[in-house]
Order: structure tokens, then C-alpha cells, then sequence
């Protein structure tokens, strides 16, 4: 069974279409590149599959449900922002995390945090911001959960973080977890890519295994995307 | 993120090539344990199903087997290991020639040019 | 899930809460002494001045305690549920009524917790030898007017309204949060329009309410005094509670159908 479907799933805002009936399905045991330009619909649809909208048309659910109490349980999302309570401290944060999240595992978040050598007992607010994105990163990767929905890891980090992020990702692989990713940046992902969703315009205009992608154009990724998404 | 990969070719393709070479050159040595999938994609930076496909590649070609309880080991049959480095080398070596020619080198031209080459390194060391 | 949801909204709201309330009564403690010095006739008139201007300034702060803790609570509901660390709240698997129930909850306690500390700061402000004797007094008063109306229901009743109405007013305010930040700019104006829309539809509806059902009880004066109060008071706590279950009831609807529904944030 799929873990997210869509099905004709569109989303406006006021007069503007920002999904246009996306058709949709992700399977366990795959890491997949939700990519496109700034404005496709990315950040849009991972809001919708958190609940955080609701679809204007269609449907999409989660392990075969709407999204709910019962689909956060096994979401673990990364917004593309930092939303931390920044008040509290990162130990704190972890707590939090574990006192609603059964699936949150302690130790894992506690290794994670020595290896990024983040100070438990510092305050959020006197982190920078590198180290505040990697602490969010921590506590969304700590769990373990079914669908792993990451808006942006990589934006605005430096080179060092990203790799550190994108180890944490691979380091994290769960055959029966799928990782869903966003972004615009993709020649530093493609590499752990498993299936690539190109988004434009609010529409799905591509959705292959990127192996068989490079293999068939005998171009990377990144140089495909550079040419549908030519203007 | 140690591993370089060219754009134009599949991923995994490019982890069997670079994987046989270490194995054949022994940098990786005959009857080796090799580090579990997961950690060996962190190593690369690739993605652990890639991982896995190049490795059941290199399993095909009987240059890895797998011990059910214990792991994936690097084979110790040195006619297989053999093979495959001459295999390598041969390849390799078409490649080359294809360039000298490319180039307008004739065999004659060729081996004096080794030839010559390899006296000038001898007598760098 | 509700306890733990509390537990959260306790630890972020007293970090403001407890210091304001604590600074309220020191202050209190220093009003005081400085009263008694002001007492005493040996002080410049400059300096007695000072210390007027500023007992003024203390008893407008306990005036606006009441309304600083209405804005924390809203800065709370606001930076939690509508802002950007509404994508950590409303990803938690925690149903939107729980969300809501213990901001509500939360602020009750809260409000408790001011209309204590403004009348132990008052106390504290004119705490005197005379003043206690005074206190036990007034405590013996206070005391015999319960045993005289032969209950504690009258306190019980006074509570609980006081518990209904601060329920009904935190809805009011966040369904009006809720409603405004659903729009795509100027969502604090918009929450704050959206309120006054409220607060004068809610003032209407109970207006007519009032002069529909006329309060029978409050202009009896012909019965016995005892029976004649205790009458009036069950009719008004029963308007009053009605008042706030069911204004508290339409805004919780609206809070949490916005909340789910209409979510927009930054």
C-alpha cells in the first residue's frame, strides 16, 4: 500500500492555482526529489499533506487517510523555515518531541547531537542559525516514522552542513520509511535520490527512477531540469 | 561526501566501476568483509538502494558473495580476480588505443612512445 | 494529550506570567513602607510628591494587570497556533480541540492567578497593625454573611460564573485571532476588527436577551431580604452562565472550524 496518494489534488489561493491536479503515489522503502523552481506548488503540497491546509479540490491522503491526529503520528515534517520555540533549550526541544511523538527515539537524538557537538543545555536563541536548522533536523530525524516530508533541508546552509545533512538522511534509511524532498537545488541531491518528481506550474510534468532518467537522457538530473524548466 | 561521479551515467554503474578497480587493485583484499550497505552509501554519498544494486552487480560478476549471517565478503577465488583485472586492463586499453588513434598514432609509434616512457621514469627514480 | 499540551503552555506562559505577578508584589511590599514613611511627617514635600506619583503608578498597574494578562494569553494563542511555530503545533498528532482547550484552560488559571495577586497586593499595600485587626474583623463579616445565607453555594456559584466567563471571553478573543489571521495581510487589524464585530454582536444579542427575559427576581424588593437576594442571584448567575455557555460555545466552533479549515500561515 502507498504511503501518500494523490488524486486530483488542487489547491488555490484567492485566484492563483498553486497545485493543479496532481496525481500522485509514493511507496515504501524510497528516498524521493520532490523538485522544482520557487513557486511550483512544493512547499504547498507538503502543507497540504500535513493537515496545515486543507485541498481546494481532490484528495490526498496519508497510509490511506486524510491528514489528521492520526497521519501526524507517522509524519515526521521539516518546514522550510525555522519554527522552533526558541526559548527553550535544545535538550528541551528533544523532550518536547519525545513527550508527544511515541516513535521519537531519545538516544538517537541525544548521538546525533553530540556528533554535530550542539550544546543540549544552550537556549535556542543564542544558536546560530546553521545550528538551529541542524537541531531541527535532529529532532525530525530522530523519529521513526513512515513518511519522512523535508521542505528545503539544504536551503541556506553551507556546503559542510549539507553533506552533514544529507549523511543524516542516508544514515537514516528505513526500507519501509519513505523520505520525501523538496527542493530547487538538486544538483547537490540528486545522488541520494531514489524517484524525481519534477513540479512546475502546480503540475506533476515528470516522475521517473533518476537512474533510469540519466541513464536514458545520458545527462544528470540537475542538466534535465535545466532544460524543462528552460523559460 | 568522498566519491566523484560523472553526470551523464547511471550512478550505480559508476560505483561497480569504481568498486571493481579496489577490488582487482586489492586495495580491497581478497576474502574482505565489506561494510554494510548503509554505511558504505554514507561513505559514497549515494543513496543505500544504489548502493545495492551496484553491489548485487559486483555479486553477479562473482567478485563480492554473501555469507547469509555474516556479510558481503570480496572473493577469494583468484581465476575470478584475475579475470576481471585482465578484463579491466583490456578495456581500459581499447579506450586508450582509441585516443592514440584518434590522435593519428600508429602501433609502431605507440610502443617506441612506451618504450621511451618507461626509461624516463626509470631513471627519475 | 490535554496534560501534556498544559504542561507545555504552563512552562511558556509562566515565564512571562510569574515574574509580572512577582514584580506586582514587591512592589506592593515597597508601596508600603513607603506609605508608612509618607505617614510619618519628617519627609521634604519634594520627595512626597515623587512617592505619590508613584503610588499612582503602582495602582494603574494593578489596574492593568488584568489587561497585560489578556495580552499575554493572546501573544501565546497568536505566536503558538498562528504564527510560524504553529507548523511544530498543529504537526503535533494532538486534535485541534485539545489545542484549543488548554490555551482556554491555561488562561483561566491564569486570570485566577491576577485577581489573586491584585488582592493580595492590595492587602500588602495597606497592610498595617490596624489594618489587620481590621481584616479579622471584616473576615468575621464575610464569614457570618455565608453562614447567615446558610451556604457556600453563593461562593461556589460566584466561581464558577467567574470560570464561564473567562472561558467565554478567551474564546472570544482567540475565534477573533483565528478569523483574523485566516486573512492574507494585515491579520493582526483584521483580528482586532473581527473582535469589536464580537464583542458588539455579543453586547446586542444579551441586550435583547435582557429585555426579553425580564429579571423578575432583581425587582422583587417586597420579600424577605435573605430570600429576596438569593432569588435575584440564582436568576442573574443563570443568565450569565447561559450567556457565557452559549457565546462560548459559537466561538469555540468558530475557533476550531478556522483553526482546521482556514489555517494560513506565514
Amino acid at each position: 500500500m502507498p504511503i501518500l496518494t494523490c488524486a486530483g489534488l488542487s489547491k488555490s489561493f484567492g485566484g492563483t492555482k498553486a497545485l493543479d491536479g496532481v496525481d500522485l503515489t509514493l511507496e515504501p522503502g524510497r528516498i524521493v526529489g520532490l523538485l522544482g523552481p520557487n513557486g511550483s506548488g512544493k512547499t504547498t503540497l507538503l502543507k497540504l499533506a500535513n493537515g496545515l491546509l486543507r485541498p481546494s479540490a481532490g484528495k490526498i491522503l496519508i497510509d490511506g487517510k486524510e491528514p489528521g491526529v492520526e497521519t501526524k503520528k507517522i509524519v515526521s515534517y521539516l518546514p522550510d523555515r525555522a519554527c522552533v520555540p526558541d526559548y527553550m533549550t535544545g535538550a528541551q526541544l528533544m523532550a518536547f518531541y519525545g513527550d508527544f511523538y511515541s516513535d521519537f527515539d531519545a538516544s538517537a537524538a541525544k548521538a546525533m547531537m553530540e556528533r554535530f557537538e550542539i550544546d543540549g543545555r544552550a537556549k535556542i536563541k543564542h544558536m546560530s542559525k546553521g545550528t538551529r536548522e541542524k537541531l531541527q533536523l535532529i529532532a525530525v530525524m530522530s523519529r521513526r516514522a513512515r513518511l519522512y516530508l523535508l521542505d528545503e533541508p539544504i536551503g541556506g546552509v553551507d556546503p559542510a552542513a549539507r553533506d552533514v545533512i544529507l549523511g543524516t538522511i542516508i544514515a537514516n534509511y528505513d526500507p519501509s520509511a519513505t523520505v520525501l524532498i523538496s527542493t530547487h537545488l538538486i544538483a547537490d541531491v540528486e545522488r541520494v535520490l531514489d524517484d524525481i518528481l519534477f513540479l512546475k506550474s502546480g503540475k506533476i510534468v515528470l516522475a521517473a527512477p533518476a537512474e533510469e532518467l540519466r541513464e536514458k537522457h545520458g545527462k544528470s538530473v540537475d542538466e534535465i531540469f535545466r532544460e524543462v524548466f528552460r523559460c | 561526501m568522498e566519491w566523484k561521479f560523472e553526470a551523464g551515467a547511471p550512478i550505480y554503474a559508476q560505483i561497480v566501476e569504481t568498486l571493481r578497480v579496489k577490488i582487482v587493485s586489492g586495495s580491497i583484499r581478497p576474502g574482505e568483509k565489506l561494510a554494510p550497505v548503509r554505511e558504505l552509501a554514507l561513505e559514497a554519498g549515494v543513496n543505500p538502494n544504489t548502493m545495492q544494486r551496484a553491489l548485487t552487480e559486483l555479486e553477479r560478476e562473482g567478485l563480492l558473495y554473501t555469507r547469509r549471517t555474516s556479510g558481503r565478503f570480496v572473493t577469494e577465488d583468484a581465476g575470478v580476480l584475475d579475470a576481471a583485472r585482465r578484463d579491466l586492463a583490456r578495456r581500459k586499453l581499447r579506450a586508450f588505443l582509441e585516443s592514440m588513434g584518434e590522435l593519428g598514432f600508429t602501433g609502431e609509434e605507440l610502443l617506441a612512445l612506451l618504450k621511451s616512457e618507461n626509461i624516463s621514469e626509470e631513471e627519475e627514480r | 494529550m490535554l496534560g501534556k499540551l498544559m504542561k507545555y503552555e504552563l512552562r511558556a506562559t509562566s515565564r512571562t506570567m510569574l515574574p509580572i505577578l512577582g514584580v506586582m508584589l514587591l512592589v506592593s511590599g515597597l508601596a508600603n513602607l513607603a506609605v508608612r514613611w509618607m505617614n510619618t511627617d519628617r519627609l521634604p514635600a519634594a520627595l512626597s510628591v515623587i512617592l505619590g506619583l508613584s503610588m499612582v503608578a503602582f495602582i494603574l498597574g494593578l489596574i492593568s494587570l488584568g489587561a497585560i494578562t489578556v495580552f499575554v494569553m493572546v501573544a501565546r494563542f497568536r505566536n503558538n497556533l498562528l504564527r510560524s511555530e504553529g507548523y511544530i503545533t498543529h504537526t503535533l498528532p494532538v486534535s485541534v480541540h485539545a489545542q484549543i482547550w488548554s490555551k482556554v484552560l491555561t488562561a483561566a488559571l491564569w486570570y485566577a492567578a491576577a485577581i489573586v495577586t491584585i488582592v493580595l497586593s492590595v492587602v500588602l499595600l495597606v497592610l498595617d497593625v490596624d489594618f489587620i485587626r481590621g481584616l479579622t474583623d471584616a473576615l468575621g463579616d464575610i464569614l457570618r454573611l455565608f453562614t447567615d445565607f446558610n451556604n457556600v453555594e453563593v461562593l461556589v456559584e460566584l466561581l464558577v460564573i467567574l470560570f464561564l466567563e473567562s472561558v467565554a471571553m478567551s474564546l472570544m478573543i482567540f475565534a477573533a485571532l483565528s478569523v483574523g489571521h485566516s486573512f492574507s495581510s494585515r491579520k493582526m487589524l483584521a483580528s482586532v476588527g473581527v473582535f469589536i464585530l464580537f464583542a458588539v454582536l455579543t453586547q446586542v444579542v444579551s441586550g435583547v436577551r435582557v429585555s426579553m427575559v425580564p429579571d423578575a427576581g432583581l425587582a422583587a424588593g417586597t420579600e424577605t431580604a435573605a430570600r429576596g437576594f438569593m432569588e435575584s442571584w440564582r436568576i442573574t448567575c443563570g443568565h450569565l452562565a447561559l450567556g457565557a455557555i452559549v457565546s462560548g460555545g459559537i466561538y469555540y466552533l468558530i475557533t476550531a472550524w478556522f483553526l482546521k479549515n482556514r489555517l494560513n500561515l506565514e
